[in-house]
């Protein structure tokens, strides 16, 4: 598909708002080096809904998502060289902004589960207690409750302090989640959270996904379609660093309005 | 990049063909047989009737066979965008396509039963209407094959045409019914539904008409 994003507008149409925005990408324009990775990108993402990134490999996806709580700090080379991401109207590069406490509040979920080499309590109690707390009692019962979250609680209540790593790739994934949401963010990233995962699981995590819309605002960056659809209320689909269309989820797969993104979806691609 | 090109997955792209050509060989024995109806009717053959209404079972068929197969490719494959929106299309025209096929085998019932009649009915009156309603069934369904919306368009305007000239029909028929004594009472219902069953067959080609523009839907090339 060459140069046929040249003739884009630079301003694909952003949905209709029909919740309140909470991160906003204002002329975005990111390179590593002398890279350009991402350009022109306009985007308005609404709070307590799930929206999805799709588009080909390489296409910038994951630039952007890290870029929503600084994860490009630290890649050399990696800076925003026009435009700005807004985080509630605060741009998130002003140099009074804490990364580590943006961090907090924009939580970040990986294709890979990572967990702390500790019990499964202390993966969670960790956060916490990095943000300061300390009352125990407190911190048993935000680790309670963001296992409940996380749907996770029932499989592994009576065994807390055993470790992490015995659980399964699913079960892993899950923990994640609720260490990422025990800090109480605002929103939560998830980069290809289930491509590690057997339909199960990934049909536990999607449910999850669309639950914890009722509290945080999620941005999932997915390659399967399918998950895009099923989980997401808005998608944005990314070419060449480009955004093409963002549109309320269902449309974008039933009537999408740019041919790039029809060729990409239905997978007559190149 | 044309959106017209193959799909990656071959499989996928075969179906999508398959169905296609289903629906086109659909439309094609149902413009047949309402052909064969028309021939049986201004003719008086019975001949051509009977295939009419011998050939409806051949429709049905295809139509269960378009569904199953829409079916199967919608479990299996999740059509999203253009491909989803030619399944449904594809779905909703055989459902027009079986109904006016339908109404081909009531004109040949009809017309069988006009042929065998001794009088000799005012056929002058259906022509113009077997023509037109052949012309807008064949040219909605070539307007689908071709995504030609601008043919498409033309439907509905003269769908609305065939419905005044199925008024007018209806009014020649009925007044002329006690002045004419040599035509029996049930050659004037057979002329009265055949009228109708061409009114319908408009419906159905201005309903496949539509189907066009959803086919085509907002992506501009
Ligand atoms: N650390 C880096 N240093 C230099 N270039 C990078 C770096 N990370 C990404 N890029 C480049 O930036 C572009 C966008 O990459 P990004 O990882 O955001 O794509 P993506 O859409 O997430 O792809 P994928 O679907 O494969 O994960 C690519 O051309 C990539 O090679
Ligand atoms: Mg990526």
């Amino acid at each position: 598909m060459p140069q046929a994003t040249a003739t884009l507008s630079a301003n694909p149409s952003t949905p209709t708002p029909t919740a309140e925005e909470i991160l906003r990408v204002e002329d975005l324009e990111f390179c590593y080096g002398k890279s350009v990775a991402l350009e022109d990108i306009n985007l308005s993402i609404p709070s307590r809904k799930v929206t999805a990134f799709i588009g080909p490999s390489g296409c910038g996806k994951s630039t952007l998502l890290r870029g929503f709580n600084r994860m490009n700090d630290e890649v050399d080379g990696a800076r925003i060289t026009k435009g700005r991401i807004l985080l509630e109207g605060t741009d998130l590069y002003d140099p009074s902004i804490d990364a580590v406490r943006l961090r907090r509040q924009v939580g970040m979920v990986f294709q890979k589960s990572n967990p702390f080499p500790r019990s499964i309590f202390d993966n969670i109690a960790y956060g916490l207690q990095i943000g300061g707390e300390t009352d125990r009692e407190r911190i048993r019962e935000a680790v309670e409750r963001s296992l409940r979250q996380a749907a996770l609680w029932d499989e592994v209540k009576d065994r807390l302090s055993e470790s992490a790593f015995g659980l399964s790739g699913g079960q892993q994934q899950r923990l994640c989640i609720a260490r990422a949401i025990a800090v109480q963010p605002s929103v939560l990233l998830m980069d290809e959270p289930c491509s590690a995962l057997d339909p199960v699981a990934t049909a536990r995590v999607e449910e999850l996904i669309h639950k914890l819309a009722e509290n945080y605002t999620v941005v999932i960056v997915t390659h399967n379609m399918q998950q895009a659809t099923r989980v997401s209320d808005l998608t944005a689909f990314f070419y060449l660093g480009k955004l093409i269309e963002f549109a309320p989820t269902g449309r974008l797969f039933s009537s999408p309005s740019k041919p790039e993104t029809e060729a990409y979806i239905t997978g007559r691609f190149g | 990049m044309n959106q017209r090109s193959d799909h990656i997955l071959s499989a996928y792209n075969d179906e999508l063909a398959a169905l296609a050509a289903l629906r086109r060989e659909m439309a094609g024995i149902t413009l047949d047989n309402l052909e064969q109806a028309r021939r049986g009717v201004l003719e008086r053959c019975v001949e051509p009737c009977l295939a009419a209404i011998a050939d409806d079972e051949q429709v049905n068929r295809l139509d269960a066979e378009i569904e199953a197969s829409a079916l199967a490719i919608l479990a299996r494959f999740h059509p999203v965008a253009g491909d989803l929106r030619e399944v449904i299309a594809t779905m909703r025209i055989s459902t027009n396509l079986e109904r006016a096929a339908d109404e081909a085998k009531t004109i040949g019932k009809r017309g069988r039963s006009l042929a065998q009649s001794g009088a000799t009915p005012d056929l002058a009156t259906l022509e113009p209407l077997f023509e037109q309603a052949v012309a807008e069934l064949a040219d909605a369904c070539r307007a689908f094959d071709t995504k030609d919306t601008a043919l498409a368009a033309t439907i509905r305007q003269r769908d609305k045409d065939l419905d005044k000239a199925h008024k007018a029909a209806l009014r020649t028929y009925t007044e002329s019914l006690p002045a004419s004594s040599d035509t029996a009472p049930s050659s004037w219902l057979d002329l009265l539904l055949i009228t109708r069953a061409l009114e319908r067959i408009g419906d159905h080609a201005k309903n496949i008409a539509e189907e066009t523009a959803f086919l085509v839907g907002p992506a501009q090339s």
